[in-house]
């Protein structure tokens, strides 16, 4: 792979003087100026970004540079279009680039006009060490405006001895590095963009003698910003990752709604409990399908050889089935209905209705409220946890998983309020209860849905037996896992409820005079 | 990811002009395309002006597969790389010898880089030896240049029975003519009776032309420095035989019925 280095442009630099103290060794040729179309791309939620990457594509051609100065450079080539890293050709980007964006897509994020200046740097035997380019990115919509240029070192492969001698000269020839991409930064900016401006994390700022109407409005609104932001691509079926943070969005905002009660009119809440949680309905059955497909191989490799190539009927089955769900989305999404609650929603959001008398928590500081529901839900946990018996029984570890999810939430709602050293531990040990009882449910949801499928599956004769055969064995390796992830779950909980918790819980959210 | 090997257990058959300008012309229809020079002599490594040095010497080869990855050098041209030879390549043949299983260290030695590239082409010095036989194992084909003289045919002769004794898919062990002056009548005759000789001989004939040996002086693939010159319009022809013939199926029939010459 080549590495490269990066040079600020400040519009006097000269190479071949720049090259002078080296003319010894390197020989320098100027090669033709070039001009193409570049395009940025990354993943919805930034991905590459906040790896410190960027994703340049001109024609066919892709290089994944590092944001920060300098770096290994990876190049690679597209077939067609770019969407998932996993399609790529074989080679060195794909194998940097799909664990990094895994199930998400990559889009075009902006584009513009770039202007390369190339000159190549040749040692004794004229053989090319380096290239070193200036780099000029030219708006696409008013073509005389230049947004902003750099010069890039780039050394070829196995040159690396050489690209540090080259550095190391132009450095003391005055060239500043360039720490920052300014390219990428500006060509962003050009389209409109911020970088990094999406999480599925949510980063709320709350100030703790803040009305709790307020402060939960401002939950909610951001909430709703990440549904517009998923609900438009979700149509267009990119990646199943729009579908999810859409989801928990309305999860959340039922949670704001259903938790922090007292803070908006009943009536009110009750309403958009009732529509949000249909909105949820409509997506379960897309979600699910999603998440099954997605299970498809880790599914084969559960199966004996023998079995595998009977499975391909229950995927066929499922993939026509999410056709239909995804139809159904779609015409939800577009519905009259769903319309409507936006726009109710929004209005509600901008201009809550007065009643009378106001709810009685609603000019309450929200650090009180905050912490008595972070302690009551903590309390819940403990007393549910401690009825569940070493059998372990389904139904009250889905009960305990709600309970743990609605936790989570508040604290991810309120974590501006105290003090993240303190939090984050709790965190940390709420996460990984959750994680076992989510798995568990997981197992036992498809352990549940395959037997249900298996009734429903159309199929016949020697081959069919086989399918329904492997769908069997998929059933059992479903249930052996469930068993085994279940006895994870007392140290797990004890953990969680031990004494040193409780009282970590009771200091931070025990009921204190707000300041306010 | 496919493998290519120019061999020939005869000297100045016009071996390595042939893997540079193949080596080339796969980078450039967009294959990712690893050269690697075996040859002590370096030809190929001269030709694209890098230092024949491989840091570690014959170690890559043997015991540190690693340390060939770290040998390997961009050469000017996009999507070629170069695995340079070294002097020490010499006692290459005696170092495999060293290896656990000798006669598969060549293909294990190459096995990391097969994510990388599309196209492994190795250059090969001429030598019927252990080498020889890591040679057809790492292989999906081997390319035989034939000078159309009787030693020529004789030596060609040769390796067919030895590949025949190591057990190795004759099949895919394909013969081309090189170095070819119509104008002797010697060549001309000699074609046809390596024709009759030879199933699966390339339909492209690389002539004799003093534009191949300019490439010495060019230190460049000809495509790359003289790309419409008859001899590279022949390389060319020969790599679209060569992507053909990778394409079709090797069957063991093939390889039985070749096996009696």
């Amino acid at each position: 792979m080549e590495h490269c280095v990066r040079f600020a442009a400040d519009g006097t630099q000269n190479v071949q003087q720049a090259l002078a103290g080296l003319a010894r060794d390197y020989a320098l040729c100027r090669e033709p100026q070039e001009t193409t179309r570049l395009t940025i791309y990354d993943t919805f939620d930034w991905r590459l970004y906040q790896r410190k990457l960027a994703l340049y594509a001109e024609g066919t051609s892709l290089a994944l540079y590092p944001l920060s100065g300098k770096g290994a450079l990876v190049r690679g080539s597209m077939a067609s279009g770019l969407s998932f890293a996993s399609d790529l050709p074989d080679g060195l980007l794909k194998d940097e680039l799909a664990p990094i964006t895994a199930i998400r897509a990559l889009l075009p994020v902006a584009s513009a006009r770039l202007r390369i200046t190339p000159f190549r740097i040749l040692d004794s035997r004229q053989k090319t060490v380096a290239f070193l380019s200036l780099h000029e990115a030219w708006s696409l919509e008013a073509p005389d405006t230049r947004l902003a240029a750099q010069w890039w070192l780039v050394g070829l492969k196995g040159y690396r001895q050489q690209l540090k001698e080259l550095a190391e000269a132009l450095d003391q020839a005055g060239w500043q590095p360039g720490p920052r991409d300014v390219v990428y930064e500006a060509v962003v900016a050009a389209a409109g963009q911020v970088a990094g401006s999406y999480s599925d994390d949510l980063s709320i700022d709350l100030s703790p003698t803040m009305r709790s109407d307020e402060a939960a409005k401002i939950i909610l609104c951001q909430l709703l910003d990440v549904m517009k932001a998923n609900e438009p691509y979700i149509q267009q079926d990119v990646d199943v990752e729009f579908l999810h943070d859409y989801r928990v969005a309305i999860r959340r905002t039922r949670s704001v709604l259903g938790q922090l009660k007292e803070v908006f009119p009943a009536s009110a809440v009750g309403h958009f409990r009732e529509e949000f949680s249909a909105v949820a309905q409509r997506s379960n059955q897309l979600r699910d399908l999603d998440v099954y497909l997605l299970r498809e191989p880790a599914y084969r490799a559960l199966l004996p050889h023998g079995l595998v190539e009977f499975i391909d009927p229950l995927f066929d089955y499922l993939r026509a089935q999410r056709a239909d769900a995804f139809a159904a989305m779609v015409a939800g999404l577009q519905s009259s209905q769903q319309r409507q609650l936006m726009e109710e929603w929004e209005a509600f959001l901008s201009q809550t209705p007065s009643a009378d008398p106001p709810p009685q928590n609603a000019s309450r500081p929200i650090i009180d409220l905050a912490r008595q529901r972070l302690k009551k839900r903590y309390n819940a946990i403990v007393a549910l946890g401690r009825e569940i018996g070493p059998e372990a029984d389904d139904s009250a570890l889905h009960r305990l998983r709600i309970e743990c999810k609605k936790l989570r939430y508040l604290l991810e709602f309120f974590s501006s309020l105290f003090p993240a050293k303190k939090v984050d531990p709790l965190v940390s040990q709420l996460k990984a209860l959750q994680g076992i009882l989510g798995s568990i449910n997981d197992l036992r949801v498809q352990e549940e849905y395959l037997q249900r499928v298996a009734q429903a599956l159309p199929v016949e004769g020697a081959e069919g037996r086989a399918t329904l055969l492997a769908i069997g064995v998929l059933v059992g390796k479903l249930d052996d896992e469930k068993r085994a992830v279940k006895g994870q779950f007392a140290a797990a909980f004890e953990d969680f409820a031990s004494p040193a918790t409780a009282r970590a819980f009771r200091r931070l959210f025990g009921a204190k005079r707000s300041t306010g | 990811m496919t493998i290519l090997a120019l061999y020939s257990n005869k000297g100045g058959v016009g071996k390595t002009a042939a893997a540079v300008n193949l080596a080339y012309l796969a980078a450039q229809s967009g294959m990712k395309t690893l050269l690697c020079d075996l040859d002590p002599q370096s030809s190929a490594t001269f030709y694209f002006r890098v230092q024949p040095k491989l840091k570690g010497g014959t170690k890559g080869f043997v015991k540190n597969v690693r340390a060939l990855e770290q040998n390997i050098k961009a050469t000017d041209y996009p999507n070629l790389d170069l695995l340079p030879a070294d002097f020490a390549l010499r006692d290459l043949a005696t170092d495999l010898n060293k290896a656990k299983h000798p006669k598969g260290a060549l293909r294990r030695a190459l096995d990391p880089l097969r994510s990388q590239y599309a196209l492994i082409i190795l250059d090969s010095p001429p030598t019927i030896s252990l080498f020889a036989e890591n040679l057809l194992r790492a292989a999906d084909l081997l390319l035989v240049p034939l000078i159309p003289t009787p030693l020529s045919l004789r030596s060609h002769e040769q390796l067919l029975l030895f590949a025949k004794e190591v057990a190795y898919d004759a099949g895919r062990v394909r013969a081309f003519f090189s170095m070819v002056d119509r104008r002797k009548r010697l060549h001309r005759e000699q074609m046809a009776v390596a024709a009759s000789q030879f199933r699966g001989l390339f339909e492209t004939i690389i002539p004799y032309l003093s534009q191949v040996e300019r490439m010495g002086v060019e230190r460049q693939p000809l495509p790359a420095f003289a790309p419409r010159s008859d001899a590279s319009i022949a390389y060319s022809n020969l790599w679209a035989e060569v992507v053909d013939r990778l394409s079709e199926p090797l069957t063991r029939g093939a390889v039985a019925s070749q096996a009696g010459v």
